[in-house]
């Protein structure tokens, strides 16, 4: 399958910060890929490249097999939503999503057809003539997203969407952000800094750290296998644990997941138990080992501080001294 | 109803002097227009209240002197003086606010240079170059002499205005597949549409009672303040007032006509750093 869009070797620097350093990425046809990474790392600013707001300094940006790296946005056949949703203040629900229709000298009464169409899918045909300031957060969510899917770009770019809107709303509006992509089959280029959105939505994940992907896979590949002990430390709940290997040599460490470990009283390992806190239907346990190495353990049983429990890691990753995964796992 | 708290009474007492302060000059004035003469200028004790009504003075006026070419001379210059101002101040301003905002006001500051220099002394090297240009004489010549004083103010309004619409509409605009003039003119300006039409009044009424320009550059098709000017001199205080009168009307109707539009903050907008 041809790839929709492709980053070759993109490089930006803000004087001395580097937000994107040789970046190579090609998304498929109908993916739905997730840039997660923590906030102004740059995830904002690969996106604005691609949309052609932002020139690399280095590398080539492909749309369709096409080059368009320094074209300007409205030649590039993207479509966006941004963080705060860019509505026009001075135009109606109605007229905003009319905006890229007009612009693309569409007729009046496809338009109109099309409006109506998206203004079902989305439940929002009631309001299609409020301003877009006496409207909810979500449903400014709604109609940035309705404006960005009316027409059929190569690929839709979106940043941090759901970041605005409470808890609640947040959840539902992931659900169906992944039906409608679902539906549409197209390609999403999506931004955020939320892991649960990158596990929920994406078919792919890059982790983007200091302007570099430390990794691209399936998100569960991400926790199950992080290539790097930052992607470790980043994805998941809590940071990954580290012990030094028995096997490997100086400076090389296995790192496991809380939920790798089983608690077991016959157990080889043993840690004290500094802070137990309660999660629901599990307690994660701060202990520190007899090296004086800070682990988090998760346990369905309660312990209190000052006891001493001792377990066993049922798999774990090995890391070299660079921080960067073994090939083969324990 | 509640009584009010005295730091209200206190407020409203202090708006209340600040208007008789600023109305009563041009209470006086329409009560010398509108009087017979032996009521006001010819009174050894005017009255401060309207004893009679007439519209005499303001006929006789008319009838002995040419009011309306001034007055057609003013209008044309200040619209040309409004029009310029936007045509360029807006791309300018625009432009301006795509900088980061500490160059863009060093920018601005530079426009500023022609109002440190006294008047006088740009006014006649200029006017010695119009007339060798055939610009002496004429309202373009004189809007154009005026848009030193008035675009840089305008380009420092429109830039708070500019600066004030988010990134992401612009960038909205482009994605959405608009061109720059259509992103510029079909999103941005009717979204700095206060700040604007602030810039527009602002322009309009500088040139409308500009003096020193005009009076240097337009001697023998003046404009009204010329004209006034000249009246005061030859002691016509009568004459004057109707001049007067009629240098107001237009002022007072272009501000309510135009008012509904502007809001504080857009001022404000413009006026910070």
């Amino acid at each position: 399958m041809t790839a929709q869009l492709e980053l070759r070797g993109i490089t930006k620097h803000y004087g001395k910060r580097v937000v994107a350093e040789d970046v190579q990425l090609s998304l498929r046809a109908g993916e739905f890929f997730v840039i997660l990474g923590p906030s102004g790392e740059g995830k904002s600013t690969l996106l604005r490249m691609v949309a052609g707001i932002e020139t690399p300094d280095a590398g080539s940006i492909f749309i369709d097999g096409r080059e368009v790296t320094h074209l300007p946005p409205n030649k590039r056949n993207v479509s966006m939503v941004f963080q705060n949703y860019a509505l026009y203040p001075n135009m109606n629900v109605y007229r905003n999503i009319a905006f890229p229709l007009k612009m693309q000298f569409f007729p009046r009464e496809e338009i109109d057809e099309k409006i109506r169409a998206i203004a079902k899918t989305l439940g929002i045909t009631d309001i299609l003539q409020s301003p877009v300031n006496r409207i909810s957060g979500g449903q400014q969510q709604r109609v940035a997203l309705a404006r960005a899917i009316v027409r059929s770009p190569s690929v839709f770019l979106l940043d941090e969407p759901l970041s605005n809107l409470d808890a609640r709303v947040r959840f539902t509006a992931r659900a169906e952000l992944k039906k409608i992509q679902q539906e549409l089959g197209q390609t999403f280029f999506y931004v955020t800094h939320d892991q649960k959105e990158a596990e929920a939505l994406s078919d792919r994940t890059g982790v983007l750290h200091q302007g570099r992907l430390e990794q691209v896979s399936p998100f569960e590949v991400l926790y199950n296998e992080p290539e790097t002990r930052w992607v470790g430390d980043f994805v998941g709940d809590v940071p990954m644990n580290y012990l030094p290997d028995p096997e490997g040599g100086p400076g090389e460490e296995i790192g496991f997941r809380p939920d790798w470990v089983e608690l077991d009283s016959a157990g080889p390992l043993s840690a004290s138990v500094e802070l137990a806190e309660n999660m629901g239907e599990a307690n994660y346990l701060v202990c520190v080992t007899p090296e004086g190495k800070k682990i988090i353990l998760r346990s369905v049983v309660r312990h209190g501080p000052g006891e001493t429990v001792r377990f066993r890691i049922a798999r774990a990753q090995r890391y070299g001294s660079d921080g960067r995964r073994k090939p083969s796992p324990t | 109803m509640k009584p009010l708290r005295p730091s209200r009474i206190a407020l409203y007492v202090a708006v209340g002097l600040l208007g008789v302060i600023i109305l009563y000059p041009i209470y006086i004035l329409f009560l010398v227009a509108f009087s017979p003469a032996h009521f006001t200028l010819d009174a050894l004790y005017p009255p401060q209240v309207p004893h009679a009504f007439t519209l005499q003075n303001l006929t006789l006026a008319l009838h002995s002197y040419s009011l309306i070419d001034p007055l057609l001379q003013s209008l044309q210059v200040a619209f040309l003086v409004a029009f310029i101002a936007l045509g360029l101040g807006i791309p300018a301003a625009y432009g301006l606010s795509r900088l980061p905002p500490g160059l863009a006001y060093g920018i601005t500051t530079l426009l500023f240079i022609a109002n440190i220099l006294p008047a006088l002394t740009i006014v006649v090297p200029i006017a010695a170059e119009f007339i060798s240009l055939g610009l002496y004489d004429t309202a373009v010549g004189l809007a154009l002499l005026q848009e030193l004083v008035v675009l840089p103010l305008a380009v420092f309004i429109l830039l708070g205005a500019f600066q004030s619409i988010p990134r992401e509409i612009e960038y909205q605009a482009r994605v959405d597949g608009a061109g720059l003039t259509r992103t510029l003119f079909g999103t941005l300006v009717p979204l700095a549409k206060a700040g604007i039409i602030a810039a527009f009044l602002l322009s309009w009424m500088f040139s409308w009672d500009e003096f020193t320009f005009a009076v240097i550059l337009l001697p023998i098709h003046p404009t009204l303040p010329v004209v006034i000017y000249d009246n005061i001199t030859r002691g016509n205080l009568l004459a004057t007032t109707a001049f007067a009168i009629v240098m107001t009307i237009p002022v007072i109707l272009l501000t309510v006509v135009l008012q509904k539009y502007l809001k504080g903050e857009e001022l404000a907008g413009g006026l910070k750093g």
